[in-house]
């Protein structure tokens, strides 16, 4: 009759490898178990944070809400006011205002020695301007000329070119001759216009 | 199939081990999941609050706008009684033959034929050709004064100026084109600049120099507007 051999020692060994693996798997299984913890006390200590923040957002809007209702006629007179104002400052803008302007060139006008007569003045909304000065004699009109290269004088204007130059006599008889200048050109727009 | 009864020891062994195993897994995935939910719904909310408390501070910026004017003396609800006589809620044209005639007793330019101007005239402004007679003075007078002293705002959108025609008042006929303004609804036009010194003194001009046209054929009226508890309402939608 045949024998069953058992190896004893390699049994054992086997053994001992299978001890070594679940020893590991519960170090595992240990630092799982501590991460788990980890995950749970930072979510937990985010969501406090979070809560706390979104607490001083909506404190912060309620504080907002209590002061608008409290002013709430204030706000709504204003509402009005700035709707109409600002209708009101946009139509304006479609306007000549002719005067300041005509009071700006007449100033200019009485600054060099000698002033010239306005004989036209063309204003448009665009500030775009157009005229022609009338001169009783040339060395008049000449020193205009040098008063109008003048700083003082253009300082008015974003651009300004002598269009025209003509003389003009009453008739053939008479000696009264006027001469006269015309300009184009676009006038800075005044800060406040009155 | 062979059957390792050693492995079988130890999982019997550690079976509390594998439990906690599977047990660790699937919090810690539980607890991945509901962060991530929580950051999502955090921001979302985070987010919308933003926005309401971004929409109050305007309306509380506009509130302090109002408090200071208020503080500087100057009558947001007296001003607007001016205004809406200069921009009414609804064209009228008793309130333009008034303005007209305020205008032509107050400068002496006397206007004596006025025309609607259909082409430029539409549902928000009303064009008038006007012709008038008066010396070099009353119509500077007029030039001077006829944007707001009439009552109601008046632009003229070019001027041709002949000083030399003016010397005979009589026969001397000026036409002008002049335009008239109704409100329009801006309901998204939200203004939050300071009033600057330029606004201030359009301000003090327009208290100073207009004259209040009630609208007489119903005085008690008072102009409608549309409030919201949300101004920034439309914008957002």
């Amino acid at each position: 009759m045949k024998t069953k051999k058992i190896n004893l020692l390699s049994q054992h060994r086997n053994y001992l490898l299978y001890q070594n693996y679940f020893l590991m798997f519960k170090k595992i299984v240990y630092l799982l178990t501590g991460l788990f913890f980890v995950f749970l006390i930072t979510s937990l200590i985010f969501i406090a944070t979070k809560k706390k923040q979104m607490d001083v957002l909506i404190q912060k809007e309620q504080n907002l809400q209590t002061f608008i209702k409290n002013n709430f006629p204030l706000e709504e007179n204003f509402k009005n006011f700035n709707n109409l104002f600002s209708q009101l400052k946009e139509n304006l803008n479609k306007d000549v205002n002719f005067y300041p302007y005509y009071n700006l060139i007449n100033d200019s006008l009485k600054i060099s020695t000698n002033p010239p007569v306005i004989e036209s003045l063309k204003i448009d909304q665009n500030k775009k301007v157009n005229f022609t000065l009338s001169f009783n004699n040339m060395t008049h009109l000449i020193e205009f000329l040098d008063y109008v290269e003048k700083e003082t004088f253009l300082t008015n204007f974003i651009n300004l070119k002598l269009e025209s130059f003509s003389v003009e006599s009453q008739s053939l008889l008479n000696t009264s001759t006027s001469y006269k200048l015309s300009f184009v050109g676009q006038f800075k727009k005044i800060n406040y216009e009155n | 199939m062979k059957i390792n009864y050693f492995f079988i020891k130890q999982v019997q062994k550690n079976s509390s081990f594998l439990v906690l195993f599977f047990l660790d897994i699937l919090f810690i995935i539980l607890i991945i999941f509901f962060y991530i939910q929580q950051i999502k719904q955090f921001n979302k909310q985070k987010s919308i609050l933003k926005d309401k408390i971004e929409s109050s501070e305007k309306r509380k910026s506009l509130i302090e706008l109002a408090n200071n004017l208020k503080n500087r003396d100057i009558d947001v609800e007296l001003i607007n009684q001016y205004l809406n006589s200069l921009i009414p809620n609804n064209e009228n044209f008793f309130s333009i033959i008034t303005a007209l005639e305020n205008l032509s007793q107050e400068t002496g330019f006397m206007i004596i034929n006025y025309n609607l101007d259909f082409i430029d005239t539409n549902s928000k402004t009303v064009s008038l050709k006007i012709t008038g007679i008066g010396d070099m003075d009353t119509f500077l007078e007029f030039l001077k004064n006829y944007r707001f002293n009439g009552g109601r705002l008046i632009t003229i959108n070019k001027i041709d100026y002949y000083p030399e025609d003016q010397t005979n008042s009589l026969t001397n006929e000026k036409n002008l084109y002049l335009t008239f303004y109704s409100q329009q609804k801006q309901p998204n036009k939200i203004f939050l600049g300071t009033i600057n010194d330029n606004d201030k003194k359009l301000i003090l001009e327009i208290l100073s120099k207009t004259k209040i046209i009630k609208n007489e054929l119903n005085p008690n009226k008072e102009i409608e507007f549309e409030s919201r508890e949300d101004p920034f309402q439309i914008a957002n939608e």
